[in-house]
């Protein structure tokens, strides 16, 4: 009988779905990259540094 | 390889609920009381119901009835829905093709029992209880590897729980074999409900054996699965009524 | 140059953020009174289980999951229509983003909470990360919720970078030290270079472009949850789109209620939130109605034309059964709310003559149409005989053509009010609809005689604890930082004058 599971292919694919603590590592995964990239934004946000002040309508001058 | 499976011979049944009890008996399922059952929240691992499920059971005109009766253990699917929806597998199916449940796993999101479209499964709303002397008789087995608990051990309140085939009579008769020092056979083990089945309609053993009786009995033309449609590929067969 | 933040921006906006008055307190006190008995029923459900409330096999899902489903559909809402409106930069957006993301965040973790309360032993909740199976519908939604609950929250502190900045620099002298550091900290050390500006817009870009997949990725995540089974009712294909259509319509419900309370709890802010942002939303939740009875038409025509087996009991229960006040009372409710937004567009605002458009009528007709229904309803024996019973349904139904007749001009000049009457029409339609999508299946098993499903006390009052929560969030939350974001209306001033001038 051609069942695709007995094919080593979609054996992996079961495995991958069935095992505990796959799906953990998925999500996990998925977390830590959103963190990552977060983290990094921010701080490649506040690093920028420029001579220049206030060329934009934003902060308000003291 | 093994593949248990049962049969049940609707014909034979006389809807006597002894099933029902030596399963209670077997697996420890606690009591609830009569406003709690009425609300639905009895278990029985192994229930008796009447057909048709939804309009009444009574069919024909007095005197000219007909009532029918179906039982109805865990259906062990080979495509169990439960089994797919469990999302930390404290529900699964075995190499021997038993669905077996974890208590020590389950978090209770009773997403299975949602599932399951023969509505085997059962979640324990409150700490289970015994009337003072029942606590007595409990039995005393339970299955429990690297952590796990499953069988007929005391459930706490929050999970699910459902048949098992008697899962731990076969942990048992493997054992027993075993000390003996002999093959294990699979007419050794059966579960309690096929123990006691006062008709003797009910049936059980190795699918895969074709000189088993239920092999033999699985290719009746009687020979009939319950709800078929629903694509869960269940195992426990029903020979049909009539 | 356009000078930047004036004055009176800076009193209306900043200032009430020190203010803890006493109608701040009188608020707190109620909600935490509205919370409390949710609460303290939790903790007895925690002791006790779940037999406390009134779920049953084969109803083992309740109302929590109801109020999971819609708390996810009302978070869905603030940020994705945030984003689409800052990518297509739509100017009236800048007074109300910061309500629609917090609004985003707040309810997330609601939702979550509810599925905490719905768990049978939630101190095994860690097992779902330890031990978490990829095949199961549930570690999608968790999978799904974390990262939309994650992207949310930075998509929210972006926006609230420069406004920290802000309250930094102009924090008072009576102020806290413990605020002024923490909005130092907060600030990231914000100055407002050019640079800092040129990167904060890009990434806010590109977590809009992001955000708005993963958003409608949970709405449908959690449709799946229903349509992967196989029980009657669920297992359909629409269900993914009609829930995320559904939660856009619930969410700018929510977004219009919630405007409206903080235009209430803050008198200034009705100089940012104008009728201008009623309007112009108040066209999107048009269009998102429409699209609504669209699905609900698939959802019921179809299987009430084909009366399968399994799917028209289920349907049935709905439509005549023990769902009808659930199934027609949501209906009913959605066509209000629709004749409420749409009504008015088509009466002018001048004085009329016409008398069926006078406030007097639609009163009156009321009233009548009121009595015909209790009338109706009584089942008085003097009023058995077929012909009166139709006679009374059909004046029944004139009277209430004559009522929303009546009140069109009403609402015509209160644009704000008739929003927020639809918007909570719209909100308890949708709750009830989540309501009527699980529960008549849930009590329409195979294998299990029909049976019913009412929340006990500790349901009710967990869910109105629940949204007392919420509440409680946005009102704290925004003690903290301004409820308008203020660099996002000085940009869009800035960019009137240039276009003007």
């Amino acid at each position: 009988m051609n069942f695709p599971l007995e094919q080593p292919l979609f054996q992996f694919f079961y495995w991958l779905v069935n095992t505990p603590g796959v799906g953990a590592a998925v999500v996990g995964l998925l977390v830590g990259t959103a963190v990552t990239i977060f983290a990094l934004t921010l701080r490649w946000i506040a690093s920028a540094k420029s001579a220049e002040q206030e060329s934009y309508p934003y902060p308000p001058q003291h | 390889m093994t593949d248990w499976c049962m049969v049940i011979d609707l014909e034979k049944c006389v809807a006597c609920q002894g099933c029902s009890i030596a399963c209670r008996m077997e697996n420890n399922t606690p009591v609830v009381s009569p406003e709690e059952a009425k609300n639905g929240r009895a278990i029985r691992w192994n229930d008796v119901f009447p057909l048709p499920v939804h309009f009444g059971p009574d069919q024909g005109e007095y005197p000219n009835v007909k009532t029918h009766y179906s039982t109805r253990p865990c259906m062990h699917c080979n495509n169990a829905p439960c089994v797919k929806v469990c999302p930390v597998q404290a529900t699964f199916i075995d190499e021997e093709g038993i669905v077996r449940q974890n208590y020590n796993r389950c978090i209770g999101c009773r997403f299975c029992t949602v599932a399951c479209p023969y509505g085997v499964r059962y979640f324990n709303w409150f700490e289970p209880q015994w009337e003072e002397t029942l606590v007595e008789y409990r039995n005393p087995d339970q299955l429990s590897v690297n952590g796990s608990l499953e069988g007929p051990a005391v459930r706490p309140a929050g999970v699910v729980e459902k048949c098992t085939y008697c899962a731990h009579r076969l942990v048992k008769a493997r054992e027993r074999a075993k000390a003996e020092g002999r093959e294990f056979r699979a007419d050794e083990y059966v579960p309690a409900c096929v123990q006691t089945c006062t008709g003797k309609a009910r049936f059980f053993g190795d699918l895969d054996d074709p000189n088993s009786t239920v092999s033999q009995l699985s290719k009746s033309l009687r020979a009939t699965h319950l709800l078929e449609d629903s694509g869960a590929h269940p195992k426990t067969l029903y020979l049909a009524e009539g | 140059m356009q000078q930047t933040l004036n004055l009176h921006d800076r009193e209306e906006l900043i200032a009430p953020l020190y203010q803890f008055d006493r109608k701040f307190w009188t608020t707190l006190a109620v909600l935490i009174v509205i919370i409390t008995p949710g609460m303290l029923l939790y903790v007895r459900q925690l002791v006790l289980g779940l037999g406390v409330t009134d779920l049953n096999r084969p109803v083992f899902w309740g109302a929590y999951l109801v109020n999971f489903i819609f708390l996810i559909g009302i978070s869905m809402a603030g940020t994705v229509i945030s984003a689409t409106l800052q990518l297509l930069k739509v100017n009236w957006r800048r007074p109300i983003t910061r309500i629609a993301e917090s609004l985003t965040v707040f309810g997330l973790m609601t939702a979550g909470l509810q599925i905490i309360m719905d768990m049978g032993r939630p101190d095994r909740l860690a097992f779902t990360l330890i031990y978490g199976r990829l095949q199961a519908p549930l570690l999608w939604d968790i999978a799904s919720l974390t990262l939309y609950l994650l992207t949310a929250v930075f998509a929210l502190y972006l926006q609230l970078i420069p406004d920290i900045a802000l309250l930094r620099d102009t924090a008072p002298d009576t102020a806290p030290a413990w605020r002024k550091k923490l909005y130092s900290i907060l600030s990231l050390g914000w100055t407002g270079a050019k640079e800092q500006w040129r990167r904060l817009e890009k990434a806010i870009t590109v977590v809009s472009v992001f955000i708005i997949p993963i958003g409608i990725s949970l709405h449908t995540v959690t449709s799946w949850l229903f349509s992967t089974t196989v029980q009657p009712g669920w297992k359909s294909t629409i269900l993914g789109p009609y829930f995320v259509v559904g939660a856009i319509f619930s969410g700018i419900g929510l977004l219009f209620i919630a405007t409206t309370f903080a235009r209430q709890y803050n008198k200034h802010l009705k100089e940012y939130i104008t009728e201008i942002f009623y309007t112009n939303l108040g066209w999107i939740f048009i269009v998102m109605s429409a699209v609504w009875f669209y699905f609900t038409l698939n959802e019921t025509l179809v299987v009430v034309t084909e009366q399968e087996t399994l799917e028209f009991p289920v349907m049935a229960s709905k439509l005549f059964g023990q769902f009808a006040p659930a199934f027609w009372g949501m209906n009913i409710l959605m066509i209000a709310a629709t004749w409420i937004l749409v009504a008015p567009k088509f009466v002018s605002d001048k004085p009329t003559r016409n008398p069926l458009l006078k406030t007097i009528t639609g009163l009156g007709a009321t009233a009548i149409a009121i009595i015909i229904f209790f009338l109706l309803w009584l089942r008085l024996p003097a009023l058995a005989a077929p012909a009166i019973q139709t006679g009374l349904l059909i004046a029944f139904v004139l009277f209430l053509i004559f009522a929303l007749l009546g009140i069109t001009k009403w609402m015509k000049t209160r644009l704000i009010t008739s929003t927020v009457i639809a918007s909570a029409f719209v909100l308890f339609g949708m709750w009830l609809e989540r309501w009527n999508i699980l529960m008549p299946t849930l009590t329409h098993a195979r294998l299990i005689p029909y049976t019913t499903y009412l929340p006990t006390v500790t349901e009710i009052a967990i869910t109105i604890s629940t949204f007392g929560i919420l509440t409680l969030m946005f009102v704290v939350f925004y003690k903290f930082f301004p409820s308008i974001s203020i660099w996002e209306v000085e940009e869009g001033r800035a960019l009137e004058n240039k276009s003007g001038g």
